[in-house]
C-alpha cells in the first residue's frame, strides 16, 4: 500500500476514535487555516481568491510544510471569479494584511419572509440575485448568468482535482468545509449571507412570527436547496469508511441569541440534526463560532460519540468537564499565542491542551479561531507544534 | 424572452435552464440551483 493511503486510512481511523470517544495513539490535526494559508505561501489573496487553479498550488505547498491530518478549507471558501463575473466587488481585499472583508449587508426585506417560506428558490431567483447583483438588472444578464456558470464549472472541477490530488498525494482525506455535506439552519443562512447581522437582531424583536415561519419553511438545508428531509432519503445507515465527518453544520449567528431566543430559533433544527446523526450512525461535525458556554445544555442533547464540536472562544477545559462525555471537542490552540508566544510555549500549551483532553480520546487538535490574517500566526510556531503533536503518544 | 424578464419564476427560471444546453437536461436544474447556491457566499 503506498504510503499516502496508508496516511489517508490512518487519518480518518483516528479521526473516527476521536469522535467515538475511543482512545488514540496520537491526536489527529485539523487545520483551520483559511486565507492564512495564501499569505504563507507567498501568494496574494487578490491572485488565488480569483484563480482556484493556482489556489490548488498553495493547499498542496501549504501541506508539504506542516502536514495536517485534516482540513477545514481546501481554499473553496471564497470562489470570487464566479461572483466576478457578475461584477460583485462587495468584497474589500488587502493584500499586505491577508485581509478580507464584507460590509453588512442585507438581501432581504421582512415582507419578503412569506416568500421564502412558501418557495426559497423562487426568492433566491427573482429577488436575491438581482438585489446582490446589480448589473443583472442591466442588458446581457443571461450571458452574465453564463459566465457565473462557466467560472462555477471551473471552481468544481479545479475544487474536485485539490481533492484528489490531496487524497493521492498527501493522504488527506476531503475538507470538512465543501468536502462533506453541510446542513444549516436556515437561520444562518440569513445571518452569514441574506439579511445580516442588523436586519435579523431587528427581525428577532419586531417580527420573530415571520421569521419562524421562514425558518420551518426553509428548514435545515444546504446551500443548495437540498434538505436535511430529502438527504435523508437517500442515506444508508453506517459512517462513510472514505471520510472523517459525514456531515457538517456551522454556527454563528447564535452568538447574537439569548438561551431563551436560541431554544426557539435555533435547537428544534440543531436537534434535527442530532437526531439524524443517532438514527443514522453518523457523525456530526460543528463548527461553532464565538463563544458558547450559555448553550451546554443543548449540546448536553447530543447523541454519545456521533458529534464533534469545535468551539472557538470557549474555555477547553470547563467544556471537557460539562459536554465532554458526551462529544468529541476540537478546538483549543489560541491563534494569539501562535503569533505572539515563543515556540517553545507553544509545544507547551499543546502538549497541555493534549494531557487535559485527550488522555480518554474525544479530542481533536485545532486552532481554536480561522487563521486567516497576516498577524493569526507565526509560520515557525504552527510547523513546531504539528510536528511535536504527530510524535507525541498518548 | 428578454433580459428584463429573466428573473421571474417559472418562466426566467426555466428560460435560463434552457439557455445551459452545454448540460444533459438531467444536470440543468442540479447546475443552476448550485450556481445560485455558491452566488450567496
Amino acid at each position: 500500500m503506498a504510503d499516502s493511503q496508508r496516511l489517508y486510512q490512518e487519518r480518518v481511523q483516528l479521526y473516527k476514535d476521536a469522535a467515538r470517544h475511543r482512545k488514540t495513539n496520537r491526536v489527529v490535526i485539523l487545520a483551520n487555516i483559511w486565507t492564512w494559508m495564501t499569505y504563507d505561501m507567498g501568494y496574494k489573496l487578490s491572485e488565488t481568491l480569483f484563480d482556484s487553479k493556482k489556489m490548488g498550488q498553495v493547499v498542496t505547498k501549504f501541506q508539504e510544510k506542516y502536514q495536517f491530518d485534516f482540513f477545514m478549507d481546501f481554499g473553496g471558501r471564497n470562489p470570487l471569479a464566479i461572483s466576478g463575473a457578475l461584477g460583485h466587488t462587495d468584497y474589500i481585499i488587502n493584500d499586505e494584511t491577508a485581509n478580507l472583508n464584507i460590509n453588512d449587508f442585507s438581501y432581504v426585506e421582512p415582507e419578503d419572509y412569506a416568500e421564502i417560506s412558501e418557495n426559497y428558490t423562487k426568492f433566491l431567483w427573482t429577488k436575491f440575485l438581482p438585489r446582490k447583483y446589480q448589473k443583472l438588472n442591466e442588458a446581457g444578464a443571461k450571458q452574465k448568468m453564463l459566465n457565473a456558470g462557466a467560472e462555477f464549472g471551473k471552481f468544481v472541477q479545479h475544487s474536485t482535482e485539490i481533492a484528489q490530488t490531496m487524497a493521492s498525494d498527501y493522504g488527506v482525506p476531503p475538507a470538512i468545509f465543501l468536502g462533506t455535506p453541510a446542513f444549516w439552519n436556515f437561520f444562518e443562512i440569513l445571518f452569514n449571507w441574506l439579511r445580516g447581522i442588523k436586519g435579523l437582531s431587528l427581525d428577532l424583536r419586531q417580527r420573530p412570527e415571520a421569521l419562524k415561519s421562514a425558518l420551518d419553511g426553509v428548514g435545515v438545508t444546504d446551500f443548495f436547496g437540498m434538505t436535511l428531509k430529502e438527504y435523508r432519503q437517500s442515506s444508508q445507515k453506517g459512517t462513510d469508511p472514505s471520510k472523517g465527518p459525514d456531515v457538517s453544520t456551522y454556527l454563528l449567528g447564535h452568538s447574537i441569541l439569548s438561551k431563551k431566543q436560541f431554544e426557539v430559533f435555533y435547537w428544534p433544527y440543531l436537534k434535527e440534526l442530532f437526531d439524524y446523526a443517532e438514527e443514522y450512525d453518523k457523525i456530526l461535525h460543528i463548527f461553532a463560532e464565538s463563544e458558547n458556554s450559555r448553550f451546554y445544555d443543548f449540546f448536553k442533547e447530543a447523541p454519545k460519540d456521533h458529534v464533534v464540536i469545535h468551539l472557538e472562544l470557549d474555555d477547553m477545559f470547563k467544556a471537557k468537564k460539562e459536554i465532554g462525555d458526551k462529544v468529541c471537542l476540537c478546538g483549543g490552540m489560541p491563534i494569539d499565542l501562535l503569533y505572539n508566544g515563543t515556540v517553545q510555549a507553544n509545544i507547551d500549551y499543546a502538549k497541555h491542551l493534549i494531557d487535559e483532553l485527550a488522555a480518554d480520546g474525544g479530542f481533536i487538535f485545532s486552532q481554536n479561531k480561522m487563521v486567516s490574517y497576516a498577524t493569526d500566526c507565526k509560520a515557525e510556531n504552527l510547523k513546531a507544534v504539528n510536528d511535536f503533536i504527530r510524535e507525541y503518544t498518548i | 424572452m428578454s433580459d428584463e424578464t429573466l428573473f421571474t419564476y417559472p418562466e426566467g427560471w426555466n428560460e435560463m435552464l434552457a439557455a445551459l444546453d452545454f448540460l444533459p437536461e438531467g444536470q440543468r436544474e442540479g447546475f443552476l440551483k448550485g450556481l445560485v447556491g455558491i452566488l450567496l457566499l
